[in-house]
């Protein structure tokens, strides 16, 4: 079988989320589907070797993350496996090239997180206490710090959520399977809703 | 709440786990009986004493080894599976099967 490039053709992605059926509640928790934005996956015990190579930082243990650049967060799930993601779309090139130079790399596997993951970007000061209401692990301010990962359940479904900051604001990044993307925005806006 | 301690992300809700089976060694599939593969899929010896398992973590994707009291479900210790396996176990290739007849 032939290479194909998973981070071809952005313009025809579609995020599952579909907001006009979606009550909007005020609440200074702001929330933004991020699922269309450009990311990638690595795994195998080859592919710090092939981040570092392409003058990608990664983070030195498991369950971190970091930003490089401008709007590009790298996670490091586990020893062995990294996603890039986007926070702003505007890396598509780069991480469609990284994607490409992957190509027959030994010790090396693509993931297709681009497809098989909704993200949200969440915003605002009392985060963490929504989280509490949803959540098993601690993600106040206190505890959580930038640059954790947290892999659990979040309100059921299991999620991978991680604290970056960007103009010295914190945001959260979430990630959790796409076929629930409805249920979990609606279960985020009415845990939200009470924090206006 | 039962917690079980993730060797990557530490203690986390049972309900997040999910069973993977006895750690046993993998028969050579090409070359092994019917009996010995079945063996090694379904039959377990459901005794009492501590008995090491694989176990996921389905939140993060991850395999791991647990060490368990059948009798009292006490769960033991918990580690990554590179302490028991460090390279990858391949078994010859198939043997090419003969070439199928024209007719």
């Amino acid at each position: 079988m032939g290479f194909y490039n998973l981070s071809s053709a952005p313009e025809l992605r579609k995020s599952m989320l579909n907001l006009d059926t979606t009550a909007s509640i005020h609440s200074s928790i702001s929330m933004k589907d991020c699922s269309v934005f450009s990311r990638v996956g690595f795994r195998g015990i080859g592919a710090e070797a092939f981040l570092n190579a392409n003058k990608v930082p990664v983070p030195a243990k498991p369950n971190q993350s970091l930003s490089f650049q401008e709007g590009l967060v790298v996670l490091r799930l586990s020893k062995s496996e990294f996603w890039l993601m986007s926070t702003n779309n505007q890396n598509h090139e780069f991480i469609a090239a990284l994607e490409a130079a992957a190509q027959g790399v030994e010790n090396l596997y693509r993931l297709y997180c681009q497809h098989s993951h909704a993200c949200f970007l969440i915003e605002g000061q009392d985060t963490g206490t929504m989280f509490a209401k949803v959540c098993g692990v601690d993600l106040s301010a206190q505890t959580f710090n930038v640059g954790d990962v947290v892999q659990t359940s979040v309100a059921r479904i299991s999620a991978i959520v991680t604290k970056q900051t960007q103009d010295d604001s914190d945001y959260i990044l979430l990630f959790a399977d796409i076929a629930s993307v409805q249920y979990l925005w609606e279960a985020l806006t009415d845990a939200s809703a009470e924090f206006a | 709440m039962k917690i079980m301690n993730c060797p990557l992300n530490g203690p986390r809700n049972i309900s997040e786990f999910v069973y993977g089976g006895e750690v046993k060694t993998m028969p050579n599939h090409q070359t092994c009986s019917d009996k010995e593969w079945a063996e090694y899929v379904f039959y377990s010896d459901n005794t009492i004493r501590i008995i090491t398992e694989w176990w996921y973590h389905a939140a993060s994707g991850y395999w791991f080894i647990a060490e368990r009291h059948t009798a009292s479900d006490e769960i033991l210790k918990t580690y990554d599976p590179s302490e028991l396996f460090n390279q990858r176990v391949d078994f010859e290739s198939k043997p090419e099967l003969a070439e199928e007849q024209s007719v």
